[in-house]
């Protein structure tokens, strides 16, 4: 049988029919795909595969260690739990998009090579594109324009740096990143550094990710930001800034979901904060730390689906978003609410829950590298988490003021799915082990000590009084919250503004000259021209087309029009500038 | 057996309970915070007992208190249709 | 191969059709006669493709004929790697214009097709011709139906256009032509262009001549500040004409540096590197600025143009492999996105008679496949990987980083510029809400109209996917001609 088959080519081949495939098998093909690649990951052995030459290039695509195992562990069980979420989604669309999005993220975890890398990281540009784009309505189409420019400026950026990169170290092969600060340098960790939200670059996502359809939000949460995480790791571990920026971001992120009134676009700040962990994680670059993000990582992604499912869910049957028109609902969906604060309480890092086996590892390891201000920042975002995603959202959107709705429970699948993230929160929570096992570097952590469960419930409870005492501070308001995209929303006008007006002015008035001034000197100098020769010219021209051609109005205006004495000044200007030429140079 | 669980924490039936509830966790986990062993520690604050539950009550008031300062001072938070 | 004088049959061969239409009378016989004779043209370009030798840099095809032995002009034809894609490419466009002009030119049909296929004889000459002198009367001779064309068939301004055209390039020619004859004299009284390659002139002279070749050149690339004519002859030409202005006019400029002033004026071409650098940058930066801020769509076309030769004269410019072999990659897969994005427009202004943007709207709702396969040329435009420009752009930027990292990072930021306008355009036309459109309405594509863009669409995705064909095609050539740039 074939040596090694490529879960991401499962995806984008596995495309190809939906369109084709109607009703239950269509559904059974849309998770069917996903199990093929958890099964296909499951059998893998690490070890270089699929290495071949484009154009003078060595490329690898199929590049199979820990690190790439444990991204790709966690990707296809998203791929199933995403699928069987969106499962009651009609349209072809969605899904191919999904699948081709689903499959270049699996392509940039398996690259070996930059190129691949590369082409999977523009393919998931484009597919996620269409996810926002899908929902339709103006709002939509404007983020989907401006998150498409977002990362079509990352891709080139990317592009470049890899360019350089390969002509200054003359290999494509992918690698820790050494000459820190070079141009190659900064341009690559930029671009990985707007995929991964870090801010000032992260108002793409807190942009786009609150329009996207329902169904292709819990896509979207998942693996845009994640590839870049695991690319970080790949490429960049240790470098110092990240543990800085990392830090920055978790608290960031805190503090602009407080203010959100978008229940998803305060689960999509959220993001943000998690990925900042992360990120720090890279940074400090320890064994530990690496462990730490990657299971952060894992963790993460299964239960932040599980908060835009639930949220999804929400505004699938109640068709609202905003926390200030919701209230009320967990009479009628407690099954939802229960799953959605299965998820709060795993983010949050309650103890028996994922997050409590993987956040701390990247605190310990922040705390392990001596850091005091980063595990005090990191701890303090913790508090944030609890705060918003586990107390804020869930309180005003099921608890709180009731909005008179009654909805019911969301569709079957849609359960299905969250019961399978909610099952795997607890579980990993339960049993890190397996995890643990998957972890790139050999793991020397112990999450269930006493001090850790009960500081960890410290944090989370103590928090939970402060949000009792304050909760009127903490009411939604209906407003939107400017970001860093105020400059380039506001920004492009000012751009459009210079490209219509002054270069364009400039440009009008260099066509203008032409006209003007240099018009007017050929005019004189071809009307001297004219002057030598032009009756002969005419004549024979004239003779020559009446004897030989006799059809044709065209023939008629070579005749009489403007052509021929164009036509004369240049054969005139010809014979004229050898005759000179050939007496000044004296042949 | 969700279903009553989750209108525990919604009915207002219950609020009475619910906040006998929290008083007794709070008071549980600070305890325990006492009673747990404190031999491992990064930062003199590791061997603090209710250091955490501390550290979470302050870093919430924190969080709500800087937000509203950049949201309204900082005139972060803006009409609906600011961009519309 | 046999003794068939190939290259002189190519060539010729559409302008015999053009004697033959001459004598017809309806409108029908000519469309497919003119139709009859590109497409066994571009036929007869493939045999060439397949016998060409890969492993040589030395003409091949030729074909020697004394002319005027006085004056040492002879009739000289032959190809060399780099010539051979723009012959093939012209060819294929040949065709491809004839059919979009079946339903768009309805007067003066036989005067059209006359004109299309003289030009198109004028252009596969330019390339073909290894007699300067020869090169020189197939360069001049083109502006002729050119002129026509736009100024016959065109729009609104369509004088006005086809007048600023005729009198820019003419006035550059001239200063070729004062090169030209230069070089006759210091070269030894011949215009053999592979004998004039080899001579060893003075660096004076070369500056001089460079110079004067530069204007001619650089007018028909166009480079700023020159270009101003380009606009309004797109604007004003009739799709066929767009389609082959942009699509092989274009590159003929950039031809004229490969052929003329790399190998032949090599000294002069290190000196004056810098300066085409620079100037590419600003066509590259200003062209993409100005191509955002259009309301018209072939304006915006025309700029983008502008804007993607800045990338080809850089190229051409570093002096190494990847950077020239990926110029003239770029070259043909301007000509070919260009091209397909010409066709497009003109497709949808035979419609809706409205070249204006904001006047379009919804467009994969209301004609789908349309909107499917101007996506796919949108992509190309913006170098996606996968497509044809992104090979191209990465051996430009390869030589570009290669020569000066400044000018490669202004050249990125360029890149990401040609993304704004056409995914922004790109948005307006297709996304959003259907809008009802003037003219007679918007339909999709028909049978005769995907005849000519499917060969498009294959070489958009041939060369993305599997360059390695023309790059071999270019490799010794390119590095031939290197060779001579360098080794003064």
């Amino acid at each position: 049988m074939v040596e090694w088959i490529h879960p991401g080519l499962l995806f984008v081949f596995g495309a190809v029919p939906i369109p084709f495939l109607r009703g239950p098998a269509r559904q059974a093909w849309l998770i069917g795909i996903p199990l093929l690649a958890i099964a296909d990951v499951a059998s893998m052995t690490p070890g270089n595969y699929g290495a071949f030459d484009f154009a003078g290039v060595e490329l690898l695509i199929g590049k199979v260690d820990k690190l790439s195992l444990v991204f790709a562990w966690v990707f296809t069980i998203m791929s199933l739990i995403g699928s069987v979420y969106a499962l009651h989604v009609k349209g072809p669309e969605q899904h191919v998009a999904a699948y081709l999005y689903m499959g270049s993220a699996l392509g940039v975890v398996f690259a070996g090579d930059w190129f691949t890398l590369l082409v999977s990281w523009e393919i998931m540009a484009f597919a996620s594109a269409y996810l926002i784009f899908a929902a339709g309505g103006k709002a939509a189409i404007a983020a989907g324009f401006r998150y498409l420019m977002v990362h079509v400026t990352g891709g080139v950026l990317l592009f470049g740096g890899i360019v350089l990169l390969g002509l200054e170290t003359g290999s494509f092969l992918i690698g820790p990143l050494a000459g820190e600060g070079g141009l190659a340098f900064v341009l690559i960790l930029v671009a990985f550094i707007i995929n991964a939200a870090v801010p000032p670059l992260n108002a793409w996502l807190t942009d786009a990710y609150p329009e996207a359809t329902v169904t292709g939000a819990v896509f979207l949460s998942a693996f845009t930001t994640k590839t870049a995480v695991y690319v970080l790791i790949r490429t960049f571990p240790g470098t110092e800034a990240l543990v800085w920026l990392g830090a920055m971001m978790a608290i960031y992120g805190v503090v602009y979901a407080v203010l959100e009134n978008d229940c998803r676009r305060l689960l999509a700040y959220h993001i943000v904060s998690q990925v900042g962990y992360m990120v720090v994680g890279v940074g400090i670059g320890t064994e530990m730390a690496l462990n730490g993000t990657a299971s952060h990582a894992f963790a993460h992604i299964i239960y932040k689906g599980l908060l835009f499912m639930g949220a999804g869910a929400v505004i699938h049957m109640t068709g609202r978003h905003k926390l200030t028109e919701l209230g009320g609902l967990y009479r009628t969906m407690p099954l939802t609410v229960a799953l959605y604060m299965v998820g709060a309480f795993a983010i949050s890092a309650f103890p028996f829950f994922s997050g409590f086996v993987s956040k701390s590892m990247v605190i310990a390891a922040a705390a392990g590298d001596n850091r005091a201000a980063v595990t005090l920042m990191l701890t303090l975002a913790s508090s944030g988490t609890f705060l918003h995603t586990g107390l804020k959202l869930p309180y005003y959107m099921f608890f709180g003021k009731d909005c008179g709705l009654r909805p019911k429970e969301p569709p079957r699948n849609m359960l299905a799915a969250m019961g399978i993230a909610a099952v795997l929160c607890i579980g990993i929570g339960l049993f890190p082990g397996p995890l643990y096992a998957l972890l790139p570097h050999p793991v020397d952590f112990e999450p269930y000590t006493g001090a850790h469960v009960t500081g960890s419930l410290g944090i989370l409870f103590f928090t939970l009084l402060g949000f009792v005492v304050y909760l009127k501070a903490l009411d939604p308001e209906p407003t939107i919250s400017l970001d860093t995209d105020w400059f380039y929303r506001r920004g492009a006008r000012a751009f459009m503004w210079f490209a219509e007006k002054p270069v364009a002015v400039w440009e009008g008035a260099l066509s203008g000259i032409s006209d003007s001034v240099i018009l007017r000197y050929l005019h004189a100098s071809a009307r001297g021209g004219l002057r030598v020769d032009l009756n002969v010219v005419d004549a024979i021209v004239n003779g020559v087309a009446r004897s030989v051609l006799s059809s044709g109005s065209l023939v008629r205006r070579l005749q009489t029009g403007v052509v021929t004495h164009y036509a004369a000044a240049m054969i005139g200007g010809v014979l004229a500038a050898i005759a000179v030429y050939s007496v000044a140079w004296g042949g | 057996m969700i279903g009553r669980v989750v209108n525990f924490f919604g009915d207002a039936a219950h609020a009475k309970a619910r906040r006998r509830l929290l008083w007794a966790t709070l008071v549980v986990v600070l305890a325990a915070d006492f009673l747990v062993n404190r031999d491992h520690g990064d930062f003199f604050w590791d061997f603090i007992p209710g250091w955490a539950a501390a550290f979470g009550f302050v870093s919430c008031i924190a969080i709500i208190f800087a937000s509203k300062l950049l949201g309204k001072q900082g005139r972060v938070m803006r009409d609906e249709d600011y961009y519309g | 191969m046999t003794d068939i004088p190939i290259l002189s049959l190519i060539v010729f061969l559409p302008a015999a059709g053009a004697g033959v239409l001459l004598f017809m009378r309806d409108d029908r016989t000519v469309r497919r006669t003119a139709l009859a004779f590109a497409v066994v043209d571009f036929a007869l370009t493939i045999p060439l493709m397949a016998a060409f030798d890969t492993t040589t840099y030395a003409m091949q095809f030729t074909e020697t004929v004394p002319w005027v032995p006085s004056l040492g002009i002879t009739y000289s034809l032959g190809v060399d790697g780099i010539s051979l894609l723009f012959i093939f490419l012209t060819a294929l466009l040949g065709w491809i214009c004839v059919v979009a002009s079946w339903e768009a030119i309805d007067t003066k049909v036989k005067e059209f097709m006359i004109s299309l296929l003289v030009m198109q004889s004028l252009m596969l000459g330019v390339f073909s011709a290894m007699d300067l002198f020869l090169f020189y009367v197939f360069w001049e001779a083109m502006l002729i139906p050119m002129y026509l064309i736009i100024g016959v068939w065109g729009g609104k301004e369509r004088v006005y256009a086809a007048f600023k055209f005729f009198l820019y390039t003419l006035a550059g020619s001239l200063l070729f032509l004062v090169g030209i004859v230069v070089l006759y004299f210091q070269g030894g009284e011949t215009f053999d262009i592979v004998t004039l390659m080899k001579g060893d002139y003075s660096f004076t002279v070369q500056a001089w001549v460079f110079l004067a070749f530069l204007v001619a050149f650089a007018v028909k690339v166009p480079m700023v500040p020159l270009h101003t004519w380009l606009p309004d002859a797109h604007v004003q030409a009739p799709t066929a004409g767009s389609i082959v202005l942009a699509g092989v006019l274009l590159k003929m400029g950039a031809y004229g540096f490969l052929r003329f002033s790399l190998p032949m004026l090599p000294d002069a071409s290190h000196y004056f590197a810098t300066l085409i650098q620079v100037l590419s940058v600003v066509s590259i930066i200003y062209g993409g600025f100005l191509a955002l801020a259009q309301e018209d769509v072939k304006k915006l076309v025309a700029y983008s143009s502008v804007s993607h030769m800045g990338f080809v004269t850089l190229g051409l410019f570093t002096f190494n492999a990847k950077g020239v072999e990926g110029a003239v990659l770029q070259m043909f897969n301007h000509g070919i996105t260009t091209g397909a994005l010409f066709l497009f427009v003109g497709l949808i202004y035979e419609r809706t008679q409205t070249r204006i943007i904001a006047d379009y709207g919804g467009l994969m709702k209301i004609v789908p496949v349309y909107g499917v396969l101007l996506c796919v040329f949108t992509l190309s435009s913006i170098a996606v990987p996968g497509t044809n420009a992104f090979v191209g752009e990465l051996l430009v930027l390869a030589g570009a980083f290669g020569a000066n990292k400044a000018i490669g990072a202004v050249a990125v930021a360029g890149a990401v510029l040609s993304a704004a306008y056409m995914l922004g355009f790109y948005r307006q036309v297709a996304l959003g809400p259907a809008v009802a459109m003037g003219g007679r309405g918007m339909w999709d594509i028909n049978a005769r109209e995907m005849a000519g863009i499917l060969p498009l669409v294959v070489f958009v995705f041939w060369v993305g996917l599997y360059p390695k064909p023309f790059i071999d095609i270019l490799h010794v050539s390119v590095e031939h001609l290197l060779a001579q740039t360098m080794g003064r």
